[in-house]
């Protein structure tokens, strides 16, 4: 009977030093799993330095409120835990989401059978440092014009590039060479995805290609599908352009992060990586673009594109379309027309 | 009064660590639950917690756990990595 007390009274901080091993092995386990990883490589570094940062400041907090009263220390105690869950969920998810918002990834076979088209070339493009890699097609002698495209997140240059030849789409471009040059990290393109790294390679790939001597430099068309409609804007703004094609583009990455959780307005907007603003590059296009957005599209919301829409200063042809999802834009032969139509009045193929 | 001192800072560590592993312990479940897509990669957060939090229970009861805490934490931590490239090489 007289060692019940001190028996719960040895419990309590036995249980609290079970527990606390358990949370540093459980952390500890899932960094080392989380640090050697391609993908979660950022987010387990961010949340490593977080921790060790947060530890400190809740230990300073402590030491510093260490003669206050029973309840200031508690209150405290919670105040540090709500501030600690608070930053490391901002960091989380700061470093998490553009992780759900890219594929990299690499084709091979698609690559090895375009190599065997005559008029199929492999482009590489080295500028400080960085490699960009990608396909051209070639549909004209000489100094032709040129359909520069930026893809979805999913897309790869040699599957898309494949998929034209083999449909025969690619006759919408008739009369102009097209280019697909992979972002970084996809394909073979070094690098990683990110807004600074695609706004960056936007411009080498259009800098480069415009000097090359099959190309046209005064009649290039930029065409941007998701994902790459905030780069093809981005080119857009900061070079000259005879055209701009979008399939369904954004107006700036806060809609595109609330498609997938809608809780990133006000102080929280601050918590997005990948703002890409196409509705401010908007603003410094000279061209007059031709936009086709769904309303069925369940990716990019067609508020988000209405939106940009009205931003160009040349205006817009805006195309509202209905039963395409988001994969479906370039399975529609209505839409493949109009873009046809369009590249060939701005680029004046008749000349 | 020196050692006390030192033993009183030392002593506040343990609470603010618990508080911060535990927010981190959070933030790693919320990255592996948006990361992956097999439901035990989902919930390893939590799986590892309940598993080690069994295995340390029994380990604080030893003597020279009580005695030698720091060398208890560090062989933790050294434990912790061998299980998490464990987990890599299994997933």
């Amino acid at each position: 009977m007289e060692s019940a007390p001190e028996q719960t009274g040895q419990l309590r901080p036995r249980f609290l030093h079970a527990v606390l091993a358990a949370l540093l092995m459980s952390v500890v386990a899932l960094l080392t799993w989380f640090l050697p990883s391609q993908r979660a490589q950022s987010i387990g570094l961010a949340i490593l330095i977080a921790t060790v940062a947060l530890t400190l400041f809740c230990w300073l907090v402590f030491f510093l409120t260490r003669h206050a009263k029973s309840g200031v220390k508690t209150c405290l105690r919670i105040l540090a835990a709500l501030i600690s869950l608070a930053m490391l969920l901002s960091v989380t998810v700061y470093t998490l989401a553009p992780t759900q918002l890219f594929y990299p990834r690499n084709d091979e076979e698609s690559a090895a059978t375009l190599a065997a088209y005559p008029n199929v070339e492999q482009l590489t493009i080295e500028t400080g440092g960085r490699v960009v890699s990608g396909w051209m097609i070639h549909q004209a002698e000489g100094k032709a014009p040129l359909v520069l495209y930026f893809g979805g997140n999913g897309e790869i240059a040699a599957n898309r590039i494949l998929y034209l030849v083999e449909s025969g789409d690619i006759s919408a471009f008739a009369g102009c060479n097209f280019a697909f040059l992979d972002y970084p990290g996809y394909g073979l393109s070094s690098g990683s995805p990110g807004e600074a790294s695609l706004k960056q390679m936007g411009l080498d790939v259009f800098d480069a290609l415009s000097t090359r001597k099959d190309v046209d430099a005064d009649r290039i068309v930029l065409f941007g599908f998701s994902m790459g409609t905030g780069v093809a804007n981005y080119v857009a703004a900061n070079r000259t352009a005879a055209g701009l094609v979008l399939f369904a583009p954004y107006a700036d990455g806060y809609d595109l992060y609330n498609t997938m959780v809608p809780v990133f307005v006000g102080p929280l907007r601050a918590l997005v990586a990948f703002k890409m603003e196409s509705i401010r590059f908007a603003e410094s296009v000279q061209v007059k673009p031709l936009i086709f957005s769904s309303i069925d599209d369940k990716m990019v919301p067609f508020a988000s594109s209405e939106r940009l829409a009205n931003a160009y200063p040349a205006g817009c042809e805006f195309t509202r379309l209905q039963g395409l999802g988001h994969n479906d834009y370039w399975k529609s032969y209505g839409v493949l027309l109009h873009v046809s139509q369009y590249i060939a009045e701005v680029i004046d193929l008749g000349k | 009064m020196e050692n006390k001192d030192k033993l009183s800072r030392a002593g506040l560590l343990a609470p603010a660590a618990a508080i911060v592993l535990g927010c981190a312990l959070v933030a790693l479940l919320v990255s592996t639950f948006m990361l992956c897509s097999v439901m035990i990669q989902q919930f390893l957060p939590l799986i590892l917690f309940a598993a080690f939090l069994l295995l340390a229970f029994f380990a604080v009861r030893m003597r020279w756990a009580k005695t030698h805490v720091w060398l208890f934490y560090t062989l933790c931590a050294v434990f912790a990595v061998a299980c998490g490239f464990v987990i890599r090489a299994v997933f």
